[in-house]
């Protein structure tokens, strides 16, 4: 057994700082999207709640609702998107509360 | 669809399931989470999930990621444990598994849902699966993803713990 | 190529057939000649699926074999009779599981007045009609093989809720005390109804729903189900998304076997052995990342391609570390004798139990059946060149680390090649495919590939660019057959987390 206390010894500490530092690893790990208010029209939309996998985007209204719990970050609705879309910086977003998940933007208008 | 933003509370507060909303209990259960602030033992429930949590969720005690240093463990036992981490969109199969587990937990406890699955993410209301989880057991906080990574697993688990605070931030113009 | 006692082979049955796309080809008979047929077959074919669709003149038994000798598939097409005149699973063993499937869905029983087992449903009033037809006769609300424990054995219940991040499964472990006399399987626990889901969705939907059937096989059973539907609306796959495909299969392959090697240190208690596997395997993660944007490879694959290309440069830079510290922990692992000690001679399953139970996988290559998709049913023009299977003996835990330690070898020389040779991969964000928005006629396809865990076959039906029907069948519905026969040849209760963590299946892939 003096194998593998040599080899863990070798090894090192190879633990993440995390929670006391941010994980540098983790930067480009998928997050769900947020997009820019009032950037959006409702036929783009409306298509980007269809093209969703997982029912998380939803229009409502004159508003586009995002449900971040039920986003799995797949990215369909940023490739219909394209600029006013982009990744949300981090994925970090446990919460007490369901309603904290639910986002919504104003819907653009066409020019 | 019955839009989910205009149920804001739809997450119950613990003891919610039950039909109370008592601030004074809520306050109580806090309180008595704190007493657990130093330490959570943790039993896994898997109510269905694909196994991509379930992986996430064994990595915990990995080298990399150490939730021992935390004062995080688990359990294998419903007795000893704290709190029951949950994953997959509630199969109706293992209802009264899910249910038995959480009965048989002592008092302080908490329920963390992990996952889109139960959230309704991935699989709706059908005949089997329920969808959620919260009509069986009332989940006190959620950690979303599709998996969750280790460290979003171990931001809740300390959320629960009220160790941490919440980091959703919004830019300008979400609400 | 294979005779049987009739002289007959397969490649003479199959130009008896039509084809709807190449290497498949479908036989239809009526029911009675279906039974003659499979007793031909069960000699020269590997059984691969047995399945229940509706066709226009009400339903169908659809069976499917497939040749590993030559490559390719045979379905045989009948009409849905009651039941054949004796257990197919008499003549067919591997077939056993189907059976009891094909009552649960569709009442049919197996004839011969056979008991099954409870498979996908749970035995509860609420699912006691066969649940494709309802209305038809209600099942047997306990449906259960009976097994009798008596004496100074018992039955030790195991489940469904178990370990720390262990899948939901009932194990009913029969026991005198310390060895392990029989096993019993409940996996109907997590069945979702993935396949009913599919129907009416989406191409695209459904493919996401493929992805998170088992999540620890995402790659593969995506690209089962793609290939499905691309054989089912002609579409052609560009060979640089081609490659990545393949690509990505064998990055899935790796980290699995490196899970594996995980599960075995944490099951025979070599804390630092776990531990390095576990420090590989989130390596193996993190690579994913890197190169595919996400740790389990989600997300990637769609109809007709992939959505984006893998980076290249940081695949290229970890290939080499990966390989020296794989070989080094394998090495290590395999000179600790009280490590191959619990290895050796546990879980054995035997070459012969491999070809009757229809085995796929490093789980019969482990026993010597070298079967592997990569080598006879090659659909991609990826280059595979130099490729050989695994193979080992005698199908205990030990040979079946070896085959995975091989594996990794293999799928990171395969790896090393495409990266490094200019072999054309699809590298920037790709639009999206062809085949998203196809609208059409019906049309069906049948798909596969050699998952991490073996061969996954998806057959799909489309009307108008949406599922019709689908039906889904992870290598884990085929060797999950074998868990409880492995855990019967001699062991002991300890034994139970050692062999789980070398077959290392998922119940998800099962329980669909």
């Amino acid at each position: 057994m003096a194998l593998w206390a040599l080899r863990g010894a070798r090894r090192g500490i190879v633990t993440t700082r995390f929670p006391r530092r941010p994980e540098p690893e983790a930067a480009g790990w998928p997050a769900p999207p947020r997009f820019r208010d009032g950037e959006i029209r409702r036929d783009l939309a409306l298509r980007m709640s269809v093209a969703c996998p997982s029912s998380a985007l939803e229009v409502v209204g004159p508003r586009l609702v995002l449900d971040l719990g039920r986003c799995t970050a797949c990215g369909r609705c940023l490739e219909l998107a394209q600029g006013p879309g982009s990744s949300r910086p981090e994925a970090l977003l446990a919460t007490r509360r369901r309603a904290n998940l639910v986002v919504s933007y104003r819907l653009g208008h066409v020019k | 669809m019955t839009p989910r933003v205009l149920d804001p509370g739809a997450l119950p507060l613990p003891g919610a399931a039950h039909g109370e909303i008592d601030a004074a209990a809520v306050r109580l259960k806090r309180r008595s989470m704190a007493v657990l602030r130093r330490s959570l033992h943790i039993r896994t429930v898997d109510t269905g999930s694909c196994g991509a949590c379930e992986s996430e969720i064994r990595l915990l005690s990995s080298p990399y990621y150490d939730f021992h240093r935390l004062g995080l463990f688990f359990t294998p036992t419903p007795r000893h444990a704290d709190c029951l981490l949950v994953t997959g969109p509630g199969c109706r199969a293992m209802d009264h598994a899910l249910l038995s587990a959480y009965e048989a937990m002592p008092a302080p406890k908490v329920v963390v849902a992990v996952g889109a699955c139960p959230l309704g993410g991935v699989f709706g209301a059908d005949r089997y699966t329920r969808g959620e989880i919260t009509d069986v057991v009332p989940v006190d906080v959620v950690v979303p993803g599709c998996p969750p990574s280790p460290l979003a697993l171990i931001h809740g688990l300390l959320l629960a713990l009220d160790r941490i605070e919440e980091r959703i931030t919004l830019q300008e113009g979400e609400q | 190529m294979n005779e049987g006692e009739s002289g007959l082979t397969l490649a003479q049955l199959a130009r008896n057939g039509t084809s709807s796309q190449p290497m498949v080809a479908n036989l239809r008979v009526s029911a009675a000649g279906a039974g003659d047929l499979v007793a031909k077959l069960a000699p020269i074919a590997r059984f691969a699926d047995m399945f229940v669709r509706p066709a226009e003149q009400g339903l169908e038994r659809v069976l499917v074999f497939a040749d590993d000798q030559s490559g390719g598939y045979l379905r045989l097409i009948c009409p849905l009779d009651k039941s054949f005149p004796v257990p197919l699973s008499r003549v067919l063993p591997a077939a056993y599981q189907e059976e009891c499937e094909l009552y649960e869905l569709w009442g049919v029983e197996p004839g011969g007045g056979k008991p099954v087992n409870r498979v996908i449903l749970p035995p509860s009033t609420e699912t006691a009609e066969p649940l494709r037809l309802p209305g038809g006769d209600r099942l047997s609300s306990e449906v259960r093989a009976p097994h009798v424990v008596q004496g100074e054995a018992i039955e030790f219940p195991w489940g469904p809720i178990r370990g720390a991040g262990q899948e939901s499964l009932y194990l009913g472990l029969v026991t005198t005390g310390e060895e392990l006399l029989d096993a019993y399987l409940a996996m109907f626990h997590k069945h979702r109804g993935l396949e009913h889901r599919m129907v009416g969705q989406t191409l695209a939907r459904a493919l996401f729903l493929a992805e998170r059937c088992e999540g620890l096989g995402a790659v593969g059973n995506a690209l089962a189900f793609a290939r499905a539907a691309e054989a089912a609306l002609g579409i052609a796959v560009e060979p640089a998304a081609e490659v990545t495909r393949c690509l990505a299969l064998e990055l899935e392959r790796i980290y699995n076997h490196i899970g594996s090697l995980a599960a075995l240190g944490a099951a025979t208690g070599l804390s630092v052995g776990q531990a390095e596997a576990e420090i590989l395997l989130e390596d193996c993660l993190r690579l994913n990342a890197r190169v595919f944007g996400h740790r389990y490879i989600f997300n990637l694959l769609e109809v007709g391609g992939v959505r984006r290309g893998a980076d290249l440069a940081a695949l290229d830079s970890a290939l080499d570390r990966l390989e020296a510290r794989f070989e080094s922990l394998v090495a290590d692992l395999l000179a600790t004798n009280s490590y191959v000690d619990r290895l050796e001679g546990a879980g054995t399953i035997a070459a012969e139990a491999a070809h009757r139970l229809g085995l796929v996988g490093p789980v019969a290559r482990a026993a010597g059946v070298a079967t592997d998709l990569r080598r006879t049913h090659q659909v991609s023009s990826t280059s595979y060149v130099g490729f050989r299977p695994a193979r080992e003996q005698p199908g205990d835990c030990l040979a079946r680390m070896r085959v995975g330690a091989a594996e990794v070898r293999e799928s990171l020389r395969l790896v090393r090649h495409w990266v490094r040779s200019g072999t054309p991969l699809q590298d920037d964000w790709a639009a999206p495919g062809p085949g998203q928005d196809h609208v059409g006629g019906p049309a069906e396809g049948l798909g596969w590939a050699e998952t991490c865990r073996g061969e996954a076959l998806v057959h799909l039906e489309v009307a108008g660019g949406r599922v019709s029907f689908a039906r889904l069948r992870p290598a884990a519905t085929r060797n999950w057959r074998a868990f409880d026969d492995a855990l019967r040849a001699r062991n002991v209760f300890t034994d139970v987390p050692i062999v789980e963590a070398s077959f290392w299946l998922t119940v998800a892939g099962f329980a669909r």
